[in-house]
């Protein structure tokens, strides 16, 4: 899903028609307000904003985003780009300055770019959704699991007993959906170093 | 006027100073003459009394005929000599012989002797005068005991016929006045000059005074055409102080009015370098609009939707348009051109503008109440100006209102007192009072992201169609524009 922020209404119709024959889902918003009323949360998509509108500028838009904890992926347009929109933009996260008119090119990259951000997003959100359902005692063998340490160790290091850990670790594959280590690893580390 | 009497009374003062500087010359030259004339008589006084002590010297025995014929001869070749006589010391009358009369040497009134002169040595001479008879005597020792006297009428020494009458003639001897003659004329002033005949043995002094009339110092036949000219000179400088005065005036109008014409262009340049990031932005939309709808319409094609095609060909139009209005706007307030002035009726010129904005204001959720007069006056105006005027207040008004519930622009337009006037009033928080004299001011914006060149512009193209507008608060934001109405044909 793409929102797409602009004050010009031109502009939006022109944009979300050349998405659109890109196969792209278009929200278009007039301005900050708009956007900020009827987004809804628990759907993440790529923002695309206006740098310049009445009221809100796109900048000041990312700002309350970054406020609620929302952090898309968002491309920034701008129809009279400076080097200093431009720093100020990069600074607040975006992923791509665009000066308009946008070449379907440039902008298809540019959304390309958010897309697999969004996609790792997503992923991080999944891992952190599985591993939110592990407990202390869980994480901690997860945690030592992921270095490398087998049972054995793991049982001395935390002063228990090879069968509690044993037990622990069948409760974290089914928890997070696989008994293979490598990949228990990838979620742990996807979800612990993001 | 004032000019006029200063420069007559200089010009007269120069007249007479001419003229008094002629009159004192003229004294001078009297007084030389006079001077020359009196000092030769006097010498021939004494030259006389040395001829007649000679002659009584040897004449031991009075009276004498050859004293009498000298005499005669001297009284009667010098009318001024009035008397020869020969007086013997005696005390204490001194008898007196009288010659130089028709009948001879006579004894006449003997001069009471404690009066006579006292002479030392033969030769000596003394003179005396004669009190209230303009007259003196001159006494000569000739010998001891006998003195020769002569008389002489003081007013036969100067010539006095030859002097002018507007000159006044003194003659002294000591203090005592001998002769005197007064000015016959009226005089504003008199000048005199002393002189004294260089004799010592008749010490006389001879005073000249030029008295001078005002129509001397100031000849009417002088003066008049003197001030004919002056105040044809002073019409003359002064016509061609006025005209250069003019002409200066003339010329600092114009370097002004270029300066202004100068300075409005290059505020219009330096605008345009301010504006550059708005025109920038604006101009951006429609060609943003036109770029993706043009390769929305190439996807189109390629995925085969001739439906997309159709709508962004239509789009295409729509935004090229507006980029080139944009351009319009912008050319137009570069060169500054005159504005295209139409007579339309101000009900479709408003009309127009509505449409203009109302899709604009339905996206804003903005409600706008129009009251439009009905009537078929029409309006002197450049359309396409006053659309943008109207255009661009409406906007204004909306973009204060974002955010605020309910809000609510009404445009009313009325004709009164042969004006057309259009107000645009919103529900908004209004201006800031200390900022509203500033509103029109060029690069005065109170918006982060505005260039100040909105309400300026507007100002502009109201006063092009000779309006005017105003800026108050009536609850929110009122502007009212007026306009000059033409009356229906």
């Amino acid at each position: 899903m793409i929102y797409l922020v602009d004050d010009d209404a031109s502009v939006r119709e022109a944009l979300t028609l050349l998405l659109a024959t890109y196969g792209k889902e278009v929200t278009e918003f007039a301005d900050a307000a708009h956007l900020l009323a009827h987004m809804d949360r628990s759907k993440p998509g790529i923002l695309v904003l206006d740098l310049r509108m009445p009221a809100t500028s796109g900048l000041q838009l990312l700002a309350k985003l970054s406020d609620m904890a929302i952090h898309w992926p968002a491309i920034m347009i701008t129809g009279h780009g400076d080097v200093e929109a431009c720093r100020r933009a990069f600074k607040a996260g975006v992923t791509d300055f665009l000066v308009k008119p946008v070449d379907e090119h440039v902008l298809l990259d540019a959304i390309t770019s958010c897309e697999s951000k969004l996609a790792e997003l997503m992923a991080q959100h999944e891992t952190g959704r599985l591993l939110d359902q592990l407990t202390a005692r869980e994480r901690e063998v997860m945690d030592l699991v992921s270095k490398g340490f087998g049972s054995k160790e793991i049982a001395a290091a935390l002063d228990v007993s090879i069968r509690t850990v044993d037990s622990h670790r069948a409760n974290i594959a089914v928890k997070l959906g696989t008994p293979a280590v490598a990949e228990q690893t990838r979620i742990w580390l996807a979800a612990t170093h993001r | 006027m004032g000019t006029w009497l200063m420069a007559s009374i200089l010009a007269a003062a120069a007249v007479m100073v001419v003229r008094y500087n002629d009159g004192l010359s003229e004294l001078d030259d009297w007084a030389r003459q006079t001077d020359v004339l009196l000092s030769e008589k006097l010498a021939q006084h004494d030259a006389h009394m040395t001829a007649l002590s000679a002659i009584i010297r040897m004449s031991p025995n009075e009276p004498a005929e050859s004293v009498q014929g000298l005499a005669q001869s001297v009284t009667a070749f010098y009318p001024r000599i009035t008397d020869v006589a020969t007086i013997r010391i005696e005390k204490p009358d001194a008898p007196v012989i009288a010659y130089g009369g028709q009948n001879g040497p006579v004894a006449a009134q003997p001069e009471p002797a404690a009066e006579l002169p006292i002479l030392n040595k033969p030769g000596d001479t003394a003179v005396r005068p004669a009190a209230n008879k303009h007259s003196y005597s001159i006494y000569k020792l000739v010998d001891a005991g006998r003195l020769l006297r002569l008389k002489i009428n003081a007013a036969g020494l100067l010539g006095i016929d030859r002097i002018p009458p507007e000159y006044s003639v003194s003659l002294f001897l000591g203090e005592a006045l001998l002769f005197e003659r007064a000015a016959n004329a009226q005089s504003l002033f008199v000048a005199t000059t002393q002189v004294s005949a260089n004799n010592v043995g008749q010490p006389l002094k001879l005073s000249i005074g030029r008295s001078f009339s005002l129509s001397e110092l100031l000849p009417p036949f002088a003066i008049a055409p003197l001030l004919a000219i002056v105040a044809a000179a002073i019409w003359m400088v002064e016509r061609y102080r006025h005209a250069s005065r003019e002409r200066r005036r003339q010329e600092q109008r114009a370097a002004l009015l270029e300066q202004e014409t100068r300075l409005a262009h290059a505020g219009r340049v330096n605008a345009l370098g301010e504006m550059a990031s708005g025109i920038a932005h604006e101009l951006a939309q429609p060609v943003a609009a036109l770029l993706a709808q043009s390769q929305a319409a190439r996807r189109a094609v390629v995925i085969n939707r001739p439906d997309i095609l159709e709508q962004t060909l239509d789009a295409n139009v729509r935004e090229a348009k507006r980029a080139g209005d944009i351009l319009g706007r912008m050319r137009a307030y570069i060169s500054g051109a005159d504005a295209r002035i139409e007579t339309v009726t101000l009900e479709d010129a408003l009309t127009g503008s509505i449409h203009l904005i109302e899709t604009d204001l339905a996206q804003r959720g903005v409600i706008l109440e129009t009251s439009l007069p009905g009537s078929q006056h029409e309006v002197a105006i450049d359309v396409i100006s006053f659309q943008q005027v109207i255009h661009n207040l409406i906007r204004n008004a909306a973009e204060a209102m974002v955010g605020q519930s309910e809000p609510r622009i009404w445009l009313t337009a009325a004709f009164q007192a042969g004006d057309a006037i259009i107000t645009i009033r919103d529900n908004g928080p209004g201006m800031d009072t200390t900022l509203l004299d500033r509103i029109f001011d060029p690069f005065f914006t109170t918006k982060p992201d505005g260039m100040g060149l909105g309400l300026p512009l507007c100002a502009r193209l109201v006063e092009k169609m000779d309006g005017t507008i105003e800026a108050r608060n009536d609850a929110g934001a009122c502007f009212t524009i007026r306009l000059p109405v033409r009356e229906p044909a």
